[in-house]
């Protein structure tokens, strides 16, 4: 004789599951945007070109890059405040439900010399790992 | 208090000139005039955290950021020399190591090594450079 047994499945601890799962998206969110606001506000700006430079990615994509040839001078606040709406805009645009990784990129094509002289990736990554 | 930093820098260069088989050393805001095809090492002190360690008055701080050592050497010539240099800098401060420095007022200090590790090379003419980033932190 066969047996067998019959699991309720408790739909209020279904929703409670979801509940938890949204908190955590949220707290992903704060500690990119914590990143972002970070390596914005240590990035040097002259024309903009690479504080706007930065995107946030999963897996492999085209990065944003201006180049900084013939652009005049930037208000380093303005600068500053696009480069971390990119930023913004690219956290909202991520699916985080299932992943455990996002890139932080700087497609600027003086993004090496940059970094030798102002070592932004290399604060981020002491700062939150990576 | 705040001048910890100025003891966890002297400490990270000190120990870094206290290092033997290494070219010469360019510090921040100290003139050097770099001679084209002798290589030479440029470091820079990166300060990235400080926080209370624990809850209540007056807490412990911790306090870690990066020391960068640029290898440079000349461009041209392959990778090897950098190479070298940056194996034994790393060796110099490895990981778990705890680097102490007594200040004037005869305060010590320890400063700990979380990590050191190196990235590519990269040519930067009339240099090619390896960047070693010492990873440090304290609490105090």
């Amino acid at each position: 004789m066969s047996m067998q047994t019959t699991i309720k499945v408790n739909k209020s601890l279904d929703d409670k599951m979801k509940m938890l799962e949204g908190l955590i998206e949220e707290k992903v969110k704060d500690q990119l945007e914590y990143v972002a606001n970070y390596a914005t506000v240590v990035s040097p700006v002259d024309t903009g070109a690479y504080v706007t430079s930065f995107s946030y990615a999963i897996g492999a994509g085209r990065p944003r890059g201006k180049s900084s040839a013939n652009r005049p001078k930037a208000n380093r606040e303005e600068a500053v405040s696009k480069g971390r709406g990119n930023l913004y805009s690219d956290i909202n645009k991520l699916d985080l439900s299932n992943v455990d990784k996002v890139t932080l990129r700087n497609g600027s094509p003086h993004a090496k010399a940059v970094e030798k002289k102002y070592s932004v990736f290399t604060k981020v990554r002491n700062k939150f790992g990576g | 208090m705040a001048s910890i930093y100025n003891d966890i820098r002297a400490a990270l260069e000190t120990h870094l000139s206290n290092v033997s088989g290494v070219p010469s050393v360019a510090y921040e805001n100290v003139s050097f005039e770099p001679t084209t095809g002798t290589s030479f090492l440029q470091v820079m002190f990166l300060p990235t955290e400080r926080r209370p360690a624990v809850r209540g008055l007056n807490p412990q701080q911790r306090y870690q950021g990066v020391f960068s050592i640029l290898v440079h050497t000349p461009e041209g010539k392959g990778p090897k020399e950098a190479d070298d240099y940056a194996n034994i800098l790393l060796e110099a401060f490895e990981a778990t190591t705890d680097i102490s420095f007594t200040n004037s007022n005869l305060e010590t200090i320890n400063v700990s090594i979380d990590y050191a590790e190196r990235q590519q090379g990269i040519l930067d003419s009339p240099w090619y450079y390896v960047r070693v980033d010492i990873g440090w932190y304290i609490y105090k």
